[in-house]
């Protein structure tokens, strides 16, 4: 039982990693995702967006990691650190998924939504601000909440490249131990940990967007 | 009726199965055969240093010797829950390994080198804390590499990683000052990145041996065996023979 709370504890410390990981590359996705999103709304730079989304989606994204960990540094004039690296590997496959969910969302709006904005004459900025991303949003949230349990269980992967999160450091002692299934669990109940937690505030927040129909 | 037929019929099948899986006279070894050259498949067969070892004893324990290859991760499992009698896979034998299961004694004490691109850097560097300040050093994970560096420089901030290849990339793209890998892949290794350079430390304390259930009653039949192999030579020849 003491070696179990020892093991909890040690596994414990990368509860941060992955959860700063995870913050950094949730915010950049969206941020890149929407910009993406509205960017094709506009019929503007469709094709190199296209590109950019199948080439994301379409390779693993253990390639992606070691792409920016080991390649791109060297033509660099600096080297991000591995944090830095993986948040953004992580960011640009997310944005690719994001990209397309906002797309979604956007097609699903009527589009009476759109010539009422234009025959009011109402600004762009507060177009979207006012208007259309509530809207959007409330379309996609069980999307986002889909997409940002994945995206905590994809943050596992920088594992491989030596980042100190909840799986490598189960791998340690699994290592150090020789000890493999109750390290794994408590490992597991971490990852369960937090998921609940992403659960329970998209909860929160979506009851915000809920319109009764 | 049918029901209990299909049952006992069931139950018999298994029995069957265990009754003919294990032999009276056998020894299953199990392997994780992705580390040459102590074990590796080379033609559809497990070969290298430590299977040698193992077909050696084998033959002086009066026993068939039966190998499993099984991932480095779940050894140690399946020695507790008895699938396997013995791993032998270059297991490094440490004082909190030793609390799971039972070791024997050791039969291979590794080299370990220093692979680093630059060229001014000696030995002694290594003690020096405040050259490793910044610095990272790559070694893999749970390897004989780790735990000597932990204990003999425990200044050195290291990255663990799973492939030694990994090391190199890390160490080509300058996230790595250097990586601890054992002799004969870095001497691999600096054969095909010329830039980098093989600086030899020394033999590690703690060597390979062979893990087994806890309280199994072949520990000091092995040790014996293992103790006369040694005074004839035999581990010596196998190291020419595989490793030189």
């Amino acid at each position: 039982m003491e070696s179990i709370i020892e093991t909890a504890f040690f596994i414990g410390k990368g509860v941060w990693l992955t959860l700063s990981l995870f913050v950094m590359s949730f915010i950049l996705s969206w941020f890149l995702g929407s910009i993406m999103a509205i960017s094709l709304h506009y019929k503007k730079m469709i094709k190199p967006i296209k590109i950019f989304i199948s080439i994301f989606r379409g390779t693993p994204l253990i390639l992606q990691l070691s792409f920016f960990y080991f390649v791109i540094p060297r033509f660099l004039f600096f080297r991000p650190s591995l944090f830095w690296a993986s948040s953004f590997a992580l960011a640009l496959n997310g944005s690719a998924y994001v990209t397309e969910i906002l797309r979604s969302g956007l097609e699903s709006l009527p589009i009476g939504q759109f010539e009422a904005i234009k025959s009011l004459y109402i600004p762009r900025f507060y177009a979207w601000k006012d208007l259309i991303l509530p809207q959007v949003i409330r379309n996609v949230f069980p999307s986002i909440t889909n997409y940002s349990v994945a995206l905590i269980k994809e943050t596992s992967l920088i594992s491989i490249l030596g980042g100190m999160d909840i799986t490598r450091l189960f791998q340690v002692i699994s290592a150090r131990d020789f000890t493999y299934f109750v390290p794994l669990c408590i490992a597991g109940s971490y990852y369960y940990i937090l998921v609940i937690l992403i659960e329970f505030f998209s909860d929160k927040i979506g009851k915000k967007f809920y319109v009764e129909h | 009726m049918n029901v209990i037929s299909f049952f006992s019929c069931l139950v018999l099948f298994f029995f069957g199965c265990s009754k003919s899986l294990v032999i009276e006279e056998s020894i299953v070894f199990g392997t994780s055969a992705d580390y040459p050259p102590f074990e590796y498949v080379e033609k559809g067969e497990i070969v290298g240093f430590d299977i040698d070892l193992a077909k050696e004893i084998g033959l002086r324990l009066k026993k068939k010797v039966i190998f499993k290859n099984i991932p480095f991760a779940g050894l140690l499992g399946a020695v507790h829950s008895g699938v396997i009698d013995a791993a032998i896979s270059t297991l490094t034998l440490t004082e909190e390994r030793q609390l799971s299961s039972d070791f024997t004694k050791t039969y291979y004490l590794e080299g370990l080198s220093l692979l680093t691109y630059e060229n001014n850097i000696k030995k002694e560097d290594l003690s020096d804390s405040s050259l490793w300040k910044d610095h990272k050093v790559g070694v893999l994970l749970g390897s004989s590499m780790e735990i000597w560096m932990k204990k003999n420089f425990p200044h050195i901030q290291l990255q663990l990683f799973d492939m030694a290849t990994q090391i190199i990339e890390a160490i080509n793209s300058g996230h790595l000052k250097g990586g601890i890998l054992d002799m004969t892949q870095s001497s691999i290794f600096c054969k095909k990145n010329k830039n980098l350079k093989n600086i030899f430390l020394g033999k590690t304390e703690e060597g390979y041996a062979i893990a087994l259930p806890k309280k199994s009653k072949l520990k000091e039949e092995i040790n014996k065996i293992l103790e006369d192999l040694e005074k004839e030579k035999f581990l010596e020849k196998l190291s020419k023979k595989w490793i030189e």
